[in-house]
């Protein structure tokens, strides 16, 4: 019986661990539907498209971050006199309860300077920062260029 | 008791053969005023009978390039510029599926893209930019003066807007749609969907030539 004392306490330490990770608070906030844009060559600009759900207490997102762009300004869009109209904004409020959708031909997250092209099928890493929620970084798959829904699976072959 | 109940028999009968007749005759007037008109457009139609206007710029080998050059075809034209990162990308995106859903009838029909961003789209770019949504699309750029003269011809309303160095361009995002007869037609939008173009742009293919307008 005494052989199989150490690996029932590794055991035990690994639920311990377990427990003690579940029972940290968890952000409430989520990143979800997140996908870029396919960019053509010789353009050094993108734009990536997610939802950001709250389920728990009012936030705020301050800044965006990628690995691939040196910059990343969120950008609202509006229809104004005709014309349609986008402004880099420097933070959006994350409603309690409450969703922020950046998609296609309305609020985006546009990515400056890139160090080279978006190609289709890759996944690109963004950090989104949030006040009370910290960094919370994802990957998000690249769409064909021009898309305007995120690609419906990583198996999904075009030719 | 009889004569009364009767009489109110053929009052009634009287009424139902009246009104059967009449839904008769609203449905055969319905059906013949249905077929005399024409096929119905989706998008907004401008109904013009003179030519668009015409213009001369420069394509991706630097050749100067007209409108006229593209009778015989449905041409969809849209202003932009290649630094725009969502709105150009979505509305050139759907016009390549709008080309591949008409199947053969799609070489009839040639994709424009007009900068209204000259100093930073050279002709090269505008060719890489446009090849990279369909390889026949042609992007045409020009003079600041020449670019400013076509947007004013088309009202595209266009202003710089942010920092010297990274700045973005305000623009109208309409689909200007123009017949083989070189007619400036219908006006597609943002929100149009593929289907529409499509259906739209077949009838403009099987009209007659110097049909209607």
């Amino acid at each position: 019986m005494r052989s199989f004392a150490p690996p029932l306490a590794c055991l035990w330490a690994l639920v311990g661990i377990t427990a003690a990770t579940a029972s940290e608070p968890v952000s409430t906030v989520r990143i979800e539907q997140a996908w870029a844009r396919a960019t053509p060559p010789g353009v050094n600009v993108g734009a990536a498209y997610a939802v950001i759900s709250n389920r728990g207490a009012a936030d705020r997102l301050v800044a965006v971050e990628s690995t691939l762009s040196e910059q990343v300004e969120i950008h609202n869009s509006s229809q104004q006199a005709g014309r349609m109209q986008m402004r880099p904004v420097a933070e959006v409020d994350v409603p309690a309860g409450g969703r922020v959708v950046f998609e296609p031909g309305g609020s985006h997250l546009m990515l400056i300077d890139l160090k080279r092209p978006l190609r289709q099928g890759e996944l690109l890493s963004m950090t989104f920062v949030f006040a009370n929620a910290g960094r919370i970084t994802v990957q998000l798959p690249v769409a064909p260029i021009g898309s305007t829904q995120a690609p419906t699976s990583a198996h999904d072959h075009h030719h | 008791m009889t004569i009364i109940t009767e009489r109110r028999t053929w009052t009634l009968a009287l009424v139902v053969v009246a009104f059967a007749a009449g839904l008769w005759a609203a449905h055969r007037w319905h059906r013949a005023s249905s077929a005399v008109a024409g096929p119905e457009f989706q998008l907004a139609s401008l109904s013009t009978s003179t030519p668009a206007q015409d213009f001369t710029l420069y394509d991706g080998e630097g050749r100067s390039r007209s409108l006229r050059d593209f009778r015989g075809r449905v041409v969809l034209m849209f202003f932009g510029f290649t630094r725009c990162p969502d709105v150009c990308p979505t509305e050139l995106f759907k016009l390549s599926q709008v080309k591949q859903s008409l199947a053969d009838d799609g070489a009839r029909v040639q994709v424009i893209f007009i900068t209204l961003d000259p100093e930073r789209d050279s002709p090269a770019l505008m060719q890489t930019y446009t090849s990279a949504f369909d390889p026949d699309f042609v992007g045409l750029t020009g003079s600041r003066e020449q670019i400013d003269k076509v947007a004013a011809q088309y009202y595209v309303a266009h202003a710089k807007a942010g920092p010297p160095d990274n700045y973005v361009i305000d623009h109208s995002t309409s689909t200007y749609v123009i017949d083989p007869a070189g007619r400036l037609r219908l006006l597609g939008r943002m929100d149009t969907s593929v289907e529409t173009f499509v259906h739209d742009i077949r009838l403009l293919l099987q009209e007659q030539p110097g049909g209607t307008g």
